[in-house]
């Protein structure tokens, strides 16, 4: 059952709200007993087997948990070291079987490295990814005597809320406990149904009315990676980097919708990405709870280490090439290729974690050693040129990842990559319409574009992503505030968002915007026959 | 050592790691507020503090951190521990 489903939006979330409301009125801890229930039957509905692999989680990391937070003294340390590693253990067995196991097997085949050859196929547990790094986050919590003290079924509620289950956004023990514990979250509010079920469209819309209908047209695009041109490449391209922006962003915005109906604040996922300047900033506002919780387990603990040790060694100054090596190049491709495998088994997604190693490794170095920064006042046409070459080559080098994270293999990517740098032809510019009708007036360049049109197009037009479609797409992700500026003035995510300069689309409890919204809902209602699954619910 | 007295020093630590000798920190300052601060430099400010005071963070500590304020006021704890 994903949220864009009829049965999820009509039967689901009104029995769980109507048994919510009832619940709240017998006490809290009923309540929260009754989202557990709703999130297991939830997860259920897509394979009831799985269930007991959800419950026999949740119990062992809560066991662990429990027994980390009973050893809190110093002198325990050496258990509770143990008793992480086997925690981690116990969670990423699991997660290697369902993930990794088969692939490997069949790669280790390939290279003759083991002659029999296992057909092993297991079918991957939803959100298995996301509620094994929920967990392992909870444990290291506990491990340094940080983790809340939340009984069994505060816990699996923590972890089973629907909202986040299948696809994030991954959330905090330290966030969301508190939430938990509190008697005064579990009332059924109408501010909170309103504000939640306009995030709630919003989120909906982004994934009906924008992702999905390029669908198609991209699966066709990467399924013959290597027969497009120049234009026709970069069109399947672009309309794959917006599918999957309003396909995951979409969901985000649709689970933190959901939760704030139920009184809980989500922390954003996504914030504007393709506005980003830098690559840095890119992951700072990409999967921005993914990249979150990398840094926190991954990332800091490493770069801490290696910084004391050097500050204890007496290697002071940051800016010398054993300081970049040990500092920035270690931690950053120790992070990125497991931000890849965490996506899946293929060569892609680790080739994926090395490009944007090298990208985020480049950007440092640039700013180390490329040239100071000079503050001075700047023309608005220098700021404005500055700015649209800075987001250009930051979206191209994410484009770029993206075709190698949406093909098959490497060698598909290399395929597409190659007939985006014009290595198979190239074709006729791509514009809607309209414009060409308007070029006729210029006859030469019209003549020009047909010809080479005609000469060189090896694709058929009809399938490619109309340019009028995509446009429209780039101007709402460049152009427009994002979700939580327009929801901002009722604070629905944890973070504190400044609100839009633009008032008209600043979100308030009126007729116009129930009326826009509904405008929105119905055309949702309307094309969600044709929905397509989650993009990350492969994850 | 007081607040301010942290806050003071602290400032030009940050300064120091960024570069930046303009920056000026107050309790409500934030890391985005800040374009430099990422989190590689964020581990240079916090190894710099530690050193600076003599004082050492758990990582679980950083994490809660949602302003300079707050990093004062862990800072201040801190160095409390240390005399007590």
């Amino acid at each position: 059952m994903v949220f864009a489903s009829y049965s999820f939006l009509f039967i689901f979330l009104p029995i769980a709200l109507a048994g919510y409301y009832v619940a709240t009125k017998v006490g809290a801890n009923f309540a929260v007993a009754w989202l557990t229930l709703c999130s297991l039957a939830f997860y259920a509905c897509w394979n009831p087997k799985f269930v007991i692999l959800l419950i026999a989680s949740i119990t062992f990391n809560f066991t662990v948990g429990r027994a980390l937070l009973a050893r809190k003294k110093e002198e325990d340390a050496p258990i509770r070291n143990r008793l992480l590693v086997l925690g981690m253990a116990g969670n990423l067995l699991p997660l290697v079987y369902f993930k990794y196991l088969g692939p490997m097997l069949s790669f280790a085949h390939s290279i003759s490295l083991i002659s029999p050859r296992f057909d092993l196929r297991v079918i991957l547990p939803l959100g298995i990814s996301f509620f094994t790094f929920t967990q392992i986050g909870y444990l290291v919590d506990c491990h340094e005597g940080e983790g809340a003290d939340l009984d069994f079924v505060h816990y699996s509620a923590f972890v089973t809320f629907f909202p986040h289950l299948i696809a994030g956004p991954i959330i905090h023990i330290r966030e969301i406990g508190p939430q938990l514990l509190d008697p005064g979250t579990f009332r059924l509010r109408v501010s909170n149904l309103s504000i939640g079920t306009s995030y709630f469209i919003i989120g909906l819309s982004k994934k009906v009315l924008l992702a999905d209908p390029l669908a198609d047209v991209v699966g066709i695009g990467f399924a013959h990676p290597g027969s497009f041109p120049l234009f026709a490449s970069w069109m399947y391209a672009l309309a794959y980097s917006m599918q999957l922006y309003f396909d995951f962003s979409g969901y985000s915005d649709m689970a933190i919708g959901l939760a704030y109906m139920f009184g809980i604040r989500f922390p954003i996922n996504f914030d504007s990405p393709y506005k980003s300047m830098n690559i840095i900033e890119y992951w700072q506002r990409w999967h921005m709870t993914l990249t979150r919780y990398l840094t926190l387990l991954l990332y800091n603990p490493i770069a801490l280490r290696v910084s004391r040790w050097r500050m204890r060694k007496g290697l002071r100054g940051n800016k010398t090439p054993g300081a970049f090596a040990s500092m920035i190049v270690f931690p950053v491709f120790f992070t990125f290729v497991l931000i890849g495998i965490w996506h899946g088994a293929g060569f892609q997604f680790l080739a994926l974690g090395l490009m944007h190693a090298v990208y985020i490794t480049i950007n440092h170095a640039w700013r180390m050693f490329g040239p100071k920064h000079v503050k001075r006042e700047r023309g608005w046409l220098e700021t404005a040129s500055a700015t649209v070459f800075k987001v250009l080559l930051t979206y191209v080098a994410v484009v770029a990842g993206q075709v190698m994270f949406r093909s098959a293999s490497v060698g598909a990517a290399s395929q597409m990559m190659g007939g985006m740098i014009g290595l198979h032809g190239v074709d006729a510019v791509p514009l809607p319409s309209i414009i060409m009708s308007m070029l006729g007036h210029l006859g030469p360049l019209q003549n020009f574009l047909t010809r080479t049109h005609h000469i060189l197009a090896a694709s058929d037009t009809d399938t490619l992503p109309g340019p009028a479609a995509l446009a429209l797409r780039f101007l709402i992700v460049w152009a427009f505030p994002n979700s939580q500026t327009i929801m901002a003035k009722f604070e629905p995510t944890l973070e504190t968002i400044r609100a839009s300069a633009w008032r008209w689309l600043t979100w308030e409890p009126t007729l116009r915007w129930a009326l826009m919204l509904g405008t929105l809902l119905a055309f949702d209602l309307m094309s969600l026959q044709q929905t397509k699954v989650f993009l990350y619910f492969q994850f | 050592m007081d607040d301010a007295q942290i806050l003071q020093q602290l400032t030009e630590i940050i300064r120091d790691v960024l570069n930046d000798d303009t920056l000026t920190l107050k309790p409500d300052t934030v890391a985005a507020d800040v374009p430099e601060w990422d989190s590689f430099n964020h581990i240079n400010i916090v190894v710099a503090t530690e050193a600076k005071f003599g004082i050492k963070f758990k990582t679980a500590e950083l994490e809660q951190l949602r302003n300079v304020g707050e990093f004062v006021a862990l800072i201040k704890q801190k160095l409390s521990q240390k005399k007590g």
